[in-house]
């Protein structure tokens, strides 16, 4: 699965996307790409397709930029040379209008975190949003909500406490890509059980961060 | 007068003749150029949640890139 990430992240800048798509919970993947891929880039879709038909897992569908399927298969059949390189030819730029429309949503994405006092995710979201479209007016919002993070009673300390769960586990919502795979899950997930109950009245998003990821790495993959 | 006449049926045969020659042919050029910008669309995704998500949630909002689905199921 390693090889996906390093195909998104050779034709990323071509107009090239990567979905992970999957029936199983968050926890279950997750545990599940730290004994597979820990250093996944591409994005994970929880979720059903129900449009589609999959003769075995794994299985690829790749689309066109016109919307349409261009191809499909095993993923060992994929031939980046004959399927993936002559779509990329097609890709275009995106109109104004739809640069405004995707920025709008990532502000509308970042924003449920800071709602949800999850401000070390909000803040890579509002990153996300000001490098990919620096230029629009949602990046403009962006910079000015990344200045009033903290603002609010008690932000400071979810933060920081946030901010030591995300160091302990290597990535804000994922293992990082520079993080290397889990080699003692059960004493990671009695440190993450520590730092809930010791964040459990100063911080309690950090808290229920904390006691997800107990929950992901207190399962050992088989 | 009758000359007249026949120079006349004889022009709306060949105008026929030509009609029906181009119409066939027509039909199916229109179509296809019709089918060009009618595209079948990849059926829709239905996602709860995502991993390393950035606000984008459909298909629909990838449309001008190329995506690769992969369906994987860990069991």
């Amino acid at each position: 699965m390693g090889h996906l990430s390093r195909l998104q992240d050779k034709y990323r800048a071509k107009g090239f996307v990567v979905i992970g798509i999957t029936g199983e919970d968050r926890a279950t993947n997750l545990r599940y790409m730290l004994h597979n891929d820990p250093a996944f880039t591409y994005r994970v879709a929880l979720g059903s397709a129900p449009g589609y038909e999959t003769p075995e897992f794994p299985w690829s569908v790749l689309i066109a930029p016109d919307g349409s399927v261009a191809w499909q298969g095993s993923p060992a059949r994929m031939s980046v040379k004959k399927n993936l390189k002559p779509l990329l030819a097609q890709v275009r730029k995106p109109t104004a209008a739809e640069r405004d429309a995707r920025a709008a949503k990532m502000l509308a994405f970042a924003n449920a975190f800071l709602a949800d006092h999850f401000f070390v995710r909000a803040e890579s979201a509002f990153q996300a949003l000001i490098t990919t479209y620096p230029a629009s007016e949602a990046a403009t919002t962006a910079k000015a909500r990344m200045k009033s993070l903290l603002v609010v009673d008690g932000a400071r300390v979810e933060y920081d406490a946030q901010n030591a769960i995300v160091k302990l586990v290597g990535g804000v919502e994922a293992p990082n890509p520079t993080s290397k795979r889990v080699k003692n899950p059960e004493r990671d997930a009695a440190k993450l059980k520590k730092l809930a109950q010791q964040y459990a009245e100063s911080a309690p998003r950090a808290a229920r961060l904390a006691l997800e990821w107990a929950d992901i790495y207190s399962e050992v993959w088989k | 007068m009758t000359s007249t006449r026949t120079r006349m049926v004889t022009a709306l045969a060949v105008l026929g003749v030509s009609l029906a020659l181009w119409l066939p042919a027509a039909v199916p050029c229109c179509r296809a150029a019709a089918q060009t910008t009618d595209v079948e669309l990849a059926p829709e995704i239905e996602i709860h949640d995502w991993i390393n998500g950035d606000g984008r949630t459909t298909l629909a909002d990838f449309r001008g890139e190329v995506v690769l689905l992969e369906f994987w199921n860990s069991h």
